[in-house]
């Protein structure tokens, strides 16, 4: 789909801005490279349009990055902190659970969304069928599948 | 006194009559059956009794099924009766001596026959018949009325030296059962049904044939046939005919013969007969027939005055007409008779209305009446053989309808050439010619209706306003008056004959709207084309609901439960089943009340077929759309799971934005 498909500029701006954080704060991109390795992985895995598991993936993986990217800058933020803050496994542990928790919401939620579209279906064809055999009883109309009278 | 109707309490069935043969007529006069009188005025009689009265002494007359009563005489004399002559005290239905329902006349009984083999004498004649008679006559003439059944058997009276009171003479068409001898020849030559009401002159002469014949002592003419007695009287003139060489008293010779004058107008009114003593002493110029040198021979007999020519050709048409055409008819006028007048007046016809021998035969009978009515201006409508006077047409029809065809072909013929017109318009000065010109038309009208209210049966029920229908859906019943069709009907429907296709038949109908002033020509028209059964009911259904609701009549369960079991499956087109089956219990309900009214508005309903169509249309409209909803439920499986996905990535998306900037915002502030 067209619409999902990143577009040119949006991916040279996600270059520059990949570029520009490697260059200017190299300690925070090593961090949240770390931190946000499932995503990346993710997003080589997802061949789906718009890869829409590695990015609900990386929005929880950045939420969970949001505090240590914050204490890194807000502390030296030179190498020794980001590998400090990189080899905390507590810190790992959080961002990595945060991302895999995504990845199995952005599989689940379809499913659910699915099955209470699919029992409101039902309900709207039980209706359906409920007129139909009201009209046959009072007017006559032939069942469904019959030729007219 | 009004005609009563058919008492069905009393009554009883074709099949069920009862042991001792009493019939009742509305439950006002027994008719004895166990006592049958002999005939009186031509027809048997019966004892009867005034139930109410309990007077006893009345006699019943029938009347023949095909012969309808005099009803303008019947209803004006039940209520003005006359003295002097056997005046109708009531009339109405009863069951007759077959067990089956007939038209009884009831008369005050007349006493014993008058006429005796001894010969009568003159001041007997003028006392006990002529003044009576002449007094009754004089009574019948001012209200409009004829007797027309004057003759020496149909005369009465209590004793000897008594007043003699005239017979009765309402039970069948006028002079239906006279004699040739008692009639003048323009009548005695005219079917016996259709002689008309006539004239009160024609009485008169009746009355003057009588007086000879009781001053005589036996009839004069007794052994000749009716055509010779008619040919005899046209040729030597009536009075001379019948008195021939016989010696009669001079006052009733003076009498006879101004009675007998052929001409009606030169005949004494009832008035001045009253005083025989100026009667005979008026004496009316009449030229005597003109004879010719030779005789014409034409229908087998030799042909000697114009009168008994126009005879011949009434009664030979078919040579008449050839006669015409060859020129032997004005040769015979203009060299034997002498009368080239007579003959240029006929040529003047012949050329104006002439046609090519045997081109027309409607023409060539039309020219055939101009030629008879132009050499006897006395002679009545001839139309090729039949001879009827205009007013008679309608008791034609009813007595002629069990005959050949040929007879009610003829009489269609008359009517549909307007031959009532065309022989009045040559006789302006006895005959309304306009008035003759407008009942033309009207029958004319009549005839031309399509449908089951036109035609012949229309004719015959609306000139005999008494005569019964003759459906053989009615079979059993005598139903003279509308009021009398839906009892009947309601009755037959009860029976075995209910299982009938349908009420209303070619007879009903034209019965119905003869006798109906409300208009349902239209209604007949449809339901003669119908084919569809149901269709056909319906329309018989509005027909006898109309009736119904116009008489103002009683329920008629039977006959409604007869017709809605007909009309059912005009309900069971109704589409819509709940009310289609509120509706069929709704008919059962109202066929029961005998509502005929009711059941018509209930299945002749177009608003609610209307919408029932448009309900049903739309209820088939709906199916389909809920096809087209459930089949694209079914086809949807994969657009939902899209939808699915993407509504679950914006889910999700947005807990994560959520979380995001909690998150961001809980580090910011820590």
């Amino acid at each position: 789909m067209a619409a999902n498909r990143p577009s040119r500029a949006s991916l040279w701006i996600a270059g520059l801005a990949t570029a520009a954080l490697l260059g200017l704060a190299a300690p925070l991109a090593a961090v949240l490279g770390v931190l946000l390795a499932p995503t990346i992985g993710t997003a080589i895995l997802d061949r789906s349009q718009g890869k829409g598991t590695a990015r609900i993936t990386g929005l929880f993986g950045l939420a969970a990055a949001a505090h240590p990217a914050y204490r890194l800058l807000n502390g030296s933020a030179d190498w020794a902190m980001a590998i400090d803050q990189a080899t905390d496994p507590t810190t790992l542990v959080t961002a990595w659970a945060s991302q895999g928790l995504g990845a199995i919401l952005a599989e689940i939620a379809p499913l659910l969304v699915r099955a209470a579209l699919d029992s409101r279906s039902r309900r709207h064809a039980e209706n359906l069928h409920a007129a139909r055999q009201a009209l046959e009883a009072e007017w006559g109309v032939p069942p469904a599948g019959q030729p007219p009278l | 006194m009004p005609a009563f109707d058919f008492d069905p309490s009393s009554g009883h069935g074709a099949a069920d009559i009862p042991a001792k043969p009493e019939w009742s007529i509305g439950g006002l006069y027994t008719v004895h059956a166990d006592q049958p009188l002999g005939p009186i005025g031509g027809l048997p009689a019966f004892a009867a009794t005034d139930i109410s009265r309990r007077r006893t002494g009345l006699i019943a007359i029938p009347c023949l099924a095909h012969l309808p009563p005099r009803s303008l005489a019947l209803t004006m004399l039940e209520n003005t009766p006359v003295e002097g002559m056997m005046c109708p005290i009531a009339h109405g239905p009863a069951l007759g001596p077959d067990g089956l329902p007939a038209m009884f006349i009831i008369h005050q009984s007349p006493g014993d026959t008058a006429a005796g083999t001894a010969p009568w004498r003159d001041t007997d004649l003028i006392a006990t018949l002529l003044r009576p008679a002449a007094a009754a006559l004089d009574r019948l003439q001012s209200l409009g009325l004829t007797h027309r059944a004057i003759r020496a058997d149909n005369l009465f009276r209590g004793r000897h030296g008594d007043a003699v009171v005239l017979g009765p003479a309402w039970s069948a068409p006028p002079g239906y059962f006279q004699p040739a001898l008692y009639e003048p020849p323009c009548m005695a030559m005219c079917h016996p049904a259709g002689r008309g009401d006539g004239h009160i002159a024609d009485d008169v002469y009746a009355l003057g044939i009588t007086l000879v014949v009781l001053a005589l002592g036996h009839d004069p003419l007794a052994g000749m046939s009716d055509d010779a007695i008619i040919r005899r009287k046209l040729e030597i003139g009536s009075f001379a005919a019948v008195t021939g060489d016989a010696r009669l008293p001079t006052a009733i010779a003076d009498l006879a013969r101004g009675m007998l004058a052929e001409d009606p107008d030169h005949r004494p009114t009832p008035a001045m007969l009253a005083n025989p003593s100026a009667a005979r002493s008026r004496r009316v110029a009449a030229r005597p027939p003109r004879r010719a040198q030779r005789s014409l021979q034409l229908g087998g007999h030799p042909v000697w005055t114009a009168r008994n020519l126009a005879h011949a050709l009434c009664t030979a048409p078919d040579q008449g007409i050839r006669l015409l055409h060859d020129g032997s008819i004005d040769r015979w006028l203009r060299r034997s008779l002498g009368d080239p007048a007579l003959a240029v007046r006929l040529e003047e016809c012949m050329r104006r209305r002439g046609t090519t021998p045997g081109h027309d035969p409607r023409a060539e009978k039309l020219l055939l009446l101009r030629a008879v009515t132009l050499l006897d201006p006395l002679a009545p409508l001839s139309w090729g053989g039949l001879a009827l006077w205009p007013d008679g047409i309608g008791t034609l029809l009813a007595a002629t309808v069990a005959d050949p065809p040929a007879q009610q072909a003829a009489l269609r013929e008359i009517v549909e050439s307007e031959a009532q017109f065309a022989w009045a318009s040559m006789q302006e000065a006895r005959v309304d010619a306009m008035r003759a010109r407008l009942e033309s038309h009207r029958q004319l009208m009549w005839l031309r209706q399509r449908g089951w209210g036109g035609g012949l049966p229309r004719l015959r029920y609306a000139l005999n306003p008494l005569l019964p229908c003759a459906s053989p859906t009615l079979a059993g019943h005598l139903v003279t008056r509308i009021d009398d069709l839906l009892p009947a009907l309601d009755k037959m429907a009860a029976g075995a004959n209910a299982s009938l296709s349908g009420p209303i038949d070619a007879q009903i109908g034209a019965f119905m709207t003869a006798r109906h002033e409300h208009r349902i020509d239209a209604d007949l028209l449809t339901l003669a084309d119908a084919k569809d059964p149901a269709r056909s009911a319906l329309i018989q259904l509005r027909l006898l609901a109309r009736l119904q609701r116009h008489l103002h009549q009683d329920p008629m369960p039977a006959l409604a439960s007869w017709l809605a079991a007909r009309a059912t499956p005009l309900l069971l087109t109704r589409q819509n089943r709940t009310k289609r089956g509120a509706a069929l219990a709704e008919l059962q309900t109202l066929a029961l009340k005998g509502d005929l009214l009711a059941i018509q508005n209930l299945i002749d309903d177009p608003s609610g077929q209307a919408t029932d169509t448009d309900g049903a249309a739309l209820a088939k409209l709906r199916a389909l759309e809920i096809d087209g909803e459930l089949a694209d439920l079914s086809t949807q499986g994969d657009a939902r799971a899209q939808i699915a996905r993407t509504w679950a990535q914006e889910l999700a998306m947005s807990a994560g934005y959520v979380l995001l900037a909690a998150l961001v915002a809980a580090a910011v502030l820590a």
